[in-house]
C-alpha cells in the first residue's frame, strides 16, 4: 500500500505535515490504548511502517524515484507493552481502581478477586420464585408450601399485612454453597397480592366504596359496613355528599405490619339512585323543584366566566 | 532481566535523567533496588510505551500520570474479566445458559 495514503497524505507533503499525520494516528490506533483490538494493532503497524519510510528525506527520496518499494526499510520492530502486561505477569502494575467497589463481586468470590491465597469459597445462588397470594391471605397471613423448580417444597409463612410486591426471603433454603464451609443462598419470594373486589389497600389504610340511597343521602342513617374484620355499623350523617369519605378509625390493618400506625377504614360514598325512577319520586321531584331549585354549577359558572 | 545503563542504551529516545525521573515517580516499578535496578521484559515494554506516549503521542509529562492510571485499570479490569470468563467456561452448560440469559436480561433493563 502507498505510503502517503496510509497516512492520509499527499506525495508532496512537507516533513511537517507527514509528522503530524503520523501522530495524529498514532493517538488513535496505538494498540497499547486498545488491548484485544487485533484492527487497531495492524492498522498501527502500516502506519508506522509507512512513517519509518516517509520521516527520512533520503529514504523517501528513493521510495518517490521507484528505487525502493514500501517495504524497502526494515519495518521498525514493535516490543508492544500489551503483549506483557495483558496477562498475569503483567499484574504488578495492574490496578483494582476499576473495580474496587463491586462489593457484591468480592464478598461473593472473595479470594478469588483478590490478594489473598485462601481456598475458593462462594455462598450459593438465590432462587426465586413468585407467589399469587389472595388479598384477605395477604391482609391476615397465611401458610402455603410452595414447591420450588427444583423439586424441593417448602413451608412458607406469609406474616399478616405482606404488601403487593413484597419479597419475602427464606435465609438459607437457595442453593448449595460452593466450598467447605460456605453458607447456601436464600429463596426469594416475590408475592403478588389479587385484588379485592370491595377492599382496596393503601398502607395500612383499607378503603372501599359504599353505595347510599337517596333518601339515607338525604336523612342521614345507620348502615352496616364490612370491614377486614366483619360488619360494623356506621352512621351516615344527613346530607352527605357524594364522594364524601368518612372515616372508621382503628379499622385498617393493626400497626406493626405495613407501618408503626394502626389503619383505618375510608369509607366513600357513592349515591345511587334506584334502578328504576317510578312516578312517585319523579312528581315528589317536580313539585321540591318549584320551590326549592337550587344551581350546583353556581360555583363552577363563577370560576370559568 | 537488564540495568538502567542497558535500557538505556537500547532505547535511542531515553535518557538515563529520564529513565530515573519515571522509575521515582512510580511510573515504572523494576525490581530491586538503587543502584542495581533489574528492568523485566514488561519494565522495558512500559518504558518504550511511555516514551511513544511522550513523542508520538504527545502526552506531557503532567498528564502522564492519568493515561497511566487508567491504562493500568484497563489492563486490571481485562486481567480480571479473563479470569471471570475462564470460570464460567469451567460451568456446566445449563450454568453458562443461565449466566447468559441473565446478561440479556441486565442489557434490557439497562437500556430500557
Amino acid at each position: 500500500m502507498d505510503p502517503y495514503q496510509t497516512l492520509g497524505v499527499s506525495k508532496e507533503a512537507s516533513k511537517e505535515e507527514i509528522q503530524k499525520a503520523y501522530r495524529k494516528l498514532a493517538k488513535e490506533l496505538h494498540p497499547d490504548l486498545h488491548p484485544g483490538d487485533k484492527q487497531a494493532e495492524d492498522r498501527f503497524k502500516a502506519v508506522s511502517s509507512a512513517y519509518g519510510l516517509l520521516k527520512d528525506p533520503e529514504t523517501r527520496a528513493r521510495y518517490d524515484r521507484g528505487e525502493i518499494d514500501e517495504h524497502g526499510v526494515e519495518r521498525p520492530s514493535h516490543n508492544f507493552y500489551r503483549d506483557h502486561a495483558d496477562g498475569g505477569s503483567g499484574r504488578y502494575y495492574h490496578s483494582s481502581a476499576g473495580f474496587d467497589d463491586f462489593a457484591d463481586l468480592s464478598d461473593l468470590f472473595g479470594s478469588a478477586f483478590g490478594r489473598g491465597g485462601a481456598e475458593f469459597r462462594a455462598r450459593g445462588g438465590d432462587v426465586r420464585y413468585a407467589l399469587d397470594v389472595e388479598f384477605m391471605d395477604a391482609v391476615k397471613g397465611a401458610k402455603r408450601q410452595i414447591t420450588l423448580p427444583d423439586g424441593n417444597s417448602l413451608n412458607l409463612t406469609i406474616p399478616p399485612g405482606t404488601r403487593d410486591g413484597q419479597v419475602l426471603r427464606l435465609k438459607g433454603k437457595g442453593m448449595a454453597g460452593f466450598g467447605k464451609d460456605a453458607p447456601p443462598g436464600d429463596a426469594l419470594i416475590e408475592i403478588s397480592v389479587r385484588d379485592h373486589p370491595v377492599f382496596s389497600r393503601q398502607g395500612n389504610d383499607i378503603q372501599i366504596d359504599l353505595p347510599v340511597s337517596i333518601d339515607e343521602a338525604i336523612l342521614g342513617a345507620q348502615i352496616h359496613v364490612p370491614t377486614l374484620t366483619g360488619k360494623v355499623r356506621m352512621t351516615i350523617p344527613a346530607g352527605v355528599q357524594n364522594g364524601e369519605r368518612l372515616r372508621l378509625k382503628g379499622r385498617g390493618l393493626p400497626s406493626g405490619v405495613a407501618s408503626d400506625k394502626a389503619g383505618d377504614q375510608f369509607v366513600r360514598i357513592v349515591i345511587t339512585l334506584p334502578e328504576t325512577i317510578d312516578p312517585d319520586l319523579a312528581e315528589a321531584m317536580r313539585s321540591w323543584r318549584t320551590a326549592h331549585g337550587y344551581n350546583p354549577r353556581a360555583k363552577m359558572e363563577r370560576e370559568t366566566a | 532481566m537488564i540495568n538502567e545503563r542497558q535500557l538505556v542504551d537500547q532505547i535511542d529516545a531515553l535518557t538515563l535523567r529520564q529513565l530515573r525521573s519515571w522509575v521515582r515517580r512510580g511510573w515504572v516499578r523494576p525490581a530491586g533496588s538503587r543502584p542495581r535496578l533489574a528492568f523485566s521484559d514488561l519494565d522495558v515494554a512500559r518504558v518504550e510505551l511511555i516514551c511513544q506516549l511522550r513523542q508520538e503521542m504527545e502526552v506531557t509529562e503532567q498528564s502522564m500520570p492519568v493515561v497511566l492510571t487508567l491504562l493500568d485499570q484497563v489492563y486490571g479490569l481485562r486481567e480480571q474479566m479473563r479470569r471471570v470468563v475462564a470460570a464460567i467456561e469451567a460451568q456446566p452448560n445449563a450454568v453458562k445458559r443461565d449466566i447468559a440469559r441473565q446478561l440479556e436480561e441486565c442489557e434490557i433493563e439497562s437500556s430500557s
